[in-house]
């Protein structure tokens, strides 16, 4: 049916990596039957609003998939500099959770959450890796010089330098990252 | 990961005919162009107009190449897309690695300066 096609039912579709769990954004849990839509909403209603919800396997070409499906979603909803600015920074946190919270030869599960709240595309990260430095957050490294020639850290710049109101915590050896950015034509 | 080179003047220009530059294709792009710059060409030119998304990964394999090359042999970038150029100078990384507009212009500057 073309109804099963739409972006939302896609990344549902996509929850075989992480089947069966609660995911750290405020996922519904996923529901046994492949087949059925979007789970109705189990919460109280509320103004936030899950538009697209991920789970997938903590890998680079896994992350590239993810964020090819989550900017269906977000070019419709954003400007292009901030819909191109949300794809680096979910790049950048998602790569990281690869290459340094779950690390190699560990392919944990990556969630990605994108969520309508008021005038603002929330967006959630979350894993179950080690916990996040605290420097990556507060910016106490610089970034690197460009006359050293580095051929890396210069991801949490980024995510800093793009990133609006990003917030994280941790919870029972749940890591979660959260920002937003304004919708294009807020409602 | 789609690389192909050719000699123009003094310079061999190699474009990467993917829409990315990203964490999952870096290895490869670094693997691809160790291959094609074992052609001895003075000047080293990578067409990047196809390409509409860069991530620090790529950025550093960029450099990583830029670095296998030496200090003899310079690596420049042409064609680059207002996300691409962005992620260069917000990294400032577009004082130390040459931007031209083109490939054109890339290899007529070469020309010059060669």
């Amino acid at each position: 049916m073309w109804v099963e096609q739409h972006s939302s039912s896609r990344s549902f579709d996509d929850r075989r990596h992480g089947e069966g769990q609660t995911g750290p954004g405020g996922l519904t849990p996923a529901r046994d039957g492949a087949a059925q839509g979007p789970p109705e909403d189990v919460a109280p209603p509320e103004p936030a609003r899950h538009i697209h919800l991920h789970s997938f396997r903590a890998n680079p070409f896994a992350v590239r998939d993810a964020l090819y499906a989550a900017r269906a979603t977000t070019e419709r909803l954003l400007l292009i500099d901030d819909a191109w600015a949300l794809e680096l920074v979910l790049a950048e946190i998602m790569n990281n959770i690869v290459e340094h919270g779950y690390g190699e030869g560990d392919e944990g599960t990556i969630f990605l959450t994108l969520t309508l709240q008021g005038n603002d595309l929330v967006c959630t990260v979350g894993d179950f890796g080690p916990e996040l430095p605290t420097a990556c957050l507060n910016g106490e490294r610089p970034p690197p010089d460009p006359g050293d020639l580095p051929d890396g850290g210069f991801g949490w710049f980024l995510i800093r330098d793009l990133a609006q109101d990003l917030h994280y915590d941790r919870e029972e050896g749940r890591n979660r990252l959260t920002l937003r950015f304004p919708l294009a034509n807020p409602a | 990961m789609n690389l192909y080179a050719e000699i123009i003047n003094d310079a061999l220009v190699i474009h990467l005919a993917e829409d990315r530059l990203d964490a999952a294709g870096a290895i490869r792009f670094k693997d691809r162009m160790r291959e094609l710059t074992e052609q001895p060409a003075p000047h080293v030119v990578l067409d990047l107009s196809q390409v509409t998304f860069l991530d620090s990964s790529g950025l550093g394999a960029l450099v990583s190449v830029m670095k296998e090359l030496g200090p003899r042999r310079r690596l420049e970038l042409a064609g680059l897309r207002p996300h691409v150029e962005k992620v260069l100078h917000l990294t400032r990384m577009n004082t130390v690695i040459r931007i031209h507009p083109d490939v054109d212009h890339a290899v007529g500057r070469l020309r010059d300066v060669g």
